[in-house]
């Protein structure tokens, strides 16, 4: 019985992996005023900062987990145009929906109309948990910037 | 002869007093009336006059505007915003009760809202409207309506005026462990034990908006990171894959590093809008020691499920 129990967990040790994907409840949400059928028009020359809302759970809903949501924002595309101006990393408190990132986008003097831009980042929530495989949510946003007369 | 003339004279004179006997109460009695071309009155004169007076409907003079509004995640969202309308019949006539408001937009169940009264400026009044919006109506513009009657049910309405309502991606995973079984190097096609399961809070919807995608990384080996189990490896699909461990199957190849759009996952959007994502491990490599494999912080390898 000893013996077939030691195979066992030489077979455990041995020869066994165990994957798991252990991921958190993850609950925050960006709204973007512009997406893919709904450019940014702006002017040659022309500079304006848009926001884009982060929620965490402002329902207060039971499929929420009661925990601040860390997020971190990485520009992927557009940077000739755009830049993020309220910093990489955000905290959005549980039951809130009253933090913005902050985008800068500044159209240079030598476009022209017509031109379209493509500007394209990355909200993704970051967890210091310990665990085998973390998962977690990652949103990408993106939109064309039109240059108009 | 002068006698004669005198005779002459005589009735000249009697007949011009019977004619002037004659004409004047012709005259006064407005006998000639039908030869005269214009007829003024004098200032003085009396006259009767008679004039039909319709009701006028009422006209919206203006809709306040609403500015680009963000959804809020899984509850709603109240839009408030003025209009102001106006009577020639006088502010009096509006009918307080009968002031609507909605919003539309195709293939969106129209939200209606109510509208109360707020002030009176000569012959206008200005009402506050008050529309309820969903987590997961649709982006876009959205046309508003507004329309109030009279005190005999004329109606004016204006629709000239329009909002948009913003793109919202929120969604919530469940449960917190994927695993697989306990596997040896060298199996396949190993399915995940647990599946993603994506409760969407926001109006974002495939494959208008965009796609599911999900981000893997290599596996490292807790105690040997250099050992890897690829991510190339691992297959996702949602629950219309027929065998998510082929790409046959509906089954699709993830990448390290790479956000990779699940071919078919869709996400619905609604009051019970999501989706569901499941795994396959297509191989264990051979020649990796046994321990084990982890995605995490330390690793900077966290996998990603987005939209």
């Amino acid at each position: 019985m000893i013996r077939k129990y030691k195979l066992y967990l030489c077979l455990i040790f041995i020869f066994v992996f165990f994957i798991s994907l252990i991921s958190y409840v993850s609950a925050f949400g960006i709204s973007s005023p512009y997406w893919n059928t709904n450019p940014l028009e702006m002017r040659v020359g022309e500079s304006k900062d848009i926001s884009f809302n982060l929620q965490n759970c402002p329902a207060l809903s039971a499929d929420c987990v009661v925990k601040d949501e860390n997020v971190v924002v990485s520009l992927q595309e557009g940077k000739k145009i755009a830049r993020i101006t309220s910093g990489k990393f955000y905290t959005i408190p549980f039951g809130t929906a009253d933090q913005f990132i902050i985008m800068k986008v500044k159209i240079p003097s030598n476009a022209k109309v017509g031109d379209i831009y493509n500007v394209r980042f990355s909200v993704a929530s970051y967890e210091e948990a310990g665990g085998s495989i973390n998962i977690g949510v990652e949103y990408i946003i993106e939109f064309p910037v039109v240059i108009i007369a | 002869m002068n006698k004669i003339k005198k005779s002459v004279k005589k009735a000249g004179l009697t007949l011009f007093v019977i004619m002037l006997f004659i004409l004047i109460p012709a005259i006064s009695a407005g006998f000639f009336d039908g030869f005269k071309k214009d007829v003024r009155l004098a200032p003085s004169q009396d006259t009767e006059v008679a004039i039909s007076v319709g009701n006028a409907a009422p006209t919206i003079v203006s809709v306040g505007a609403i500015p680009a509004t963000d959804p809020l995640s899984g509850t709603t969202k109240s839009i408030t915003f003025q209009f102001t309308a106006q009577d020639s019949n006088g502010a009096s006539d509006l009918n307080d009760a009968s002031a609507s408001t909605s919003f539309a937009k195709s293939g969106e169940p129209t939200r209606t809202g109510t509208c109360s009264f707020v002030s009176t400026t000569g012959n206008q009044k200005t009402y506050s409207c008050t529309v309820t919006m969903q987590y997961y109506d649709d982006n876009g513009v959205w046309t508003k309506t507004v329309s109030i009657q009279d005190a005999a049910a004329a109606t004016g309405t204006d629709s000239s005026t329009s909002f948009t309502y913003n793109l919202l991606r929120d969604i919530i995973m469940t449960p917190t462990l994927i695993s697989f079984p306990t596997t040896i190097q060298g199996s396949t096609n190993l399915l995940s034990t647990t599946q993603t399961s994506i409760t969407n809070k926001g109006n974002f919807n495939t494959p208008t908006d965009g796609s599911v995608q999900v981000t893997a990384f290599n596996l490292k080996g807790a105690v040997t990171p250099a050992q890897i189990i690829p991510a190339a490896n691992f297959n996702a699909g949602d629950t219309s894959a027929t065998n998510v461990c082929t790409v046959a199957g509906g089954g699709t190849i993830l990448s390290d590093g790479v956000a990779t759009n699940i071919a078919g996952a869709g996400l619905t959007k609604g009051a019970s809008g999501g989706g569901t994502i499941k795994y396959c491990l297509t191989l264990v490599p051979t020649g990796i020691s046994d321990q084990n494999y982890v995605a995490n912080v330390a690793n900077a390898n966290i996998w990603r499920v987005g939209i």
